[in-house]
């Protein structure tokens, strides 16, 4: 069923990919759009080879089903998160201050109202996580 | 948190893939609780106690200062 719904989304990214490519290469919209389209055209045929190589080989579907399950590569994914957010707060709120003395100021603000959101962000998953546990 | 999972193992002649396909985990997460890097969740530690016929004090121990 999970790979069902996984198997439609990738024909989906290959669509839109092809439908952007094409369109780029018609002339109809600028190299953005085709790159953008490219990048998913590519992800959507990764997807699609990855998804039939696990309905159809046993073993790298016991393999990925362990990987996905084993509970320690849960631990590590939810920590290397926490860990991404702290260094990403840090490294935001030093531009932050950087931009500021080095006068740019629209990148300074950007950069401390990044900060701002992943703060409410933070707070809103603890409420929800508080009443959730 | 030690533990005498490698011990146990080891006497019963197991390896650590066939040990971490029994548990339907990874023989990463096998060699980090070995080690003690990784301490498992109730369920886990459950299931390797059961796997050994044994309890979970039995192969887990506890060190009350660690909970402090």
């Amino acid at each position: 069923m999970k790979t069902n719904r996984r198997m439609i989304l990738s024909i989906f990214w290959v669509v839109l990919g092809a439908a952007l490519l094409g369109a780029n290469l018609a002339g109809l919209l600028g190299d953005y759009w085709g790159g953008l389209g490219g990048g998913l055209l590519g992800v959507g045929v990764f997807q699609i080879i990855r998804n039939v190589r696990y309905l159809r080989n046993p073993e790298y579907r016991e393999k990925v089903d362990t990987t996905n399950q084993d509970e320690r590569n849960r631990f590590l994914a939810n920590k290397a998160w926490a860990w991404a957010g702290y260094l990403y707060v840090l490294v935001a709120a030093i531009a932050t201050i950087v931009f500021q003395i080095i006068g740019k100021q629209e990148l300074a603000v950007a950069a401390g109202f990044s900060v701002c959101i992943i703060m409410v962000f933070y707070w809103l998953s603890y409420l929800y996580l508080q009443k959730k546990y | 948190m030690k533990n005498r999972i490698e011990e146990i193992r080891k006497s019963r002649g197991i390896r650590q893939e066939e040990f971490a396909k029994a548990l339907g985990v990874s023989r990463q997460t096998i060699s980090s609780l070995e080690t003690g890097r990784y301490n498992p969740s109730i369920f886990l530690a459950h299931n390797i106690a059961k796997f050994f016929g044994m309890t979970i004090e039995e192969v887990f121990l506890f060190d009350e200062e660690e909970l402090v």
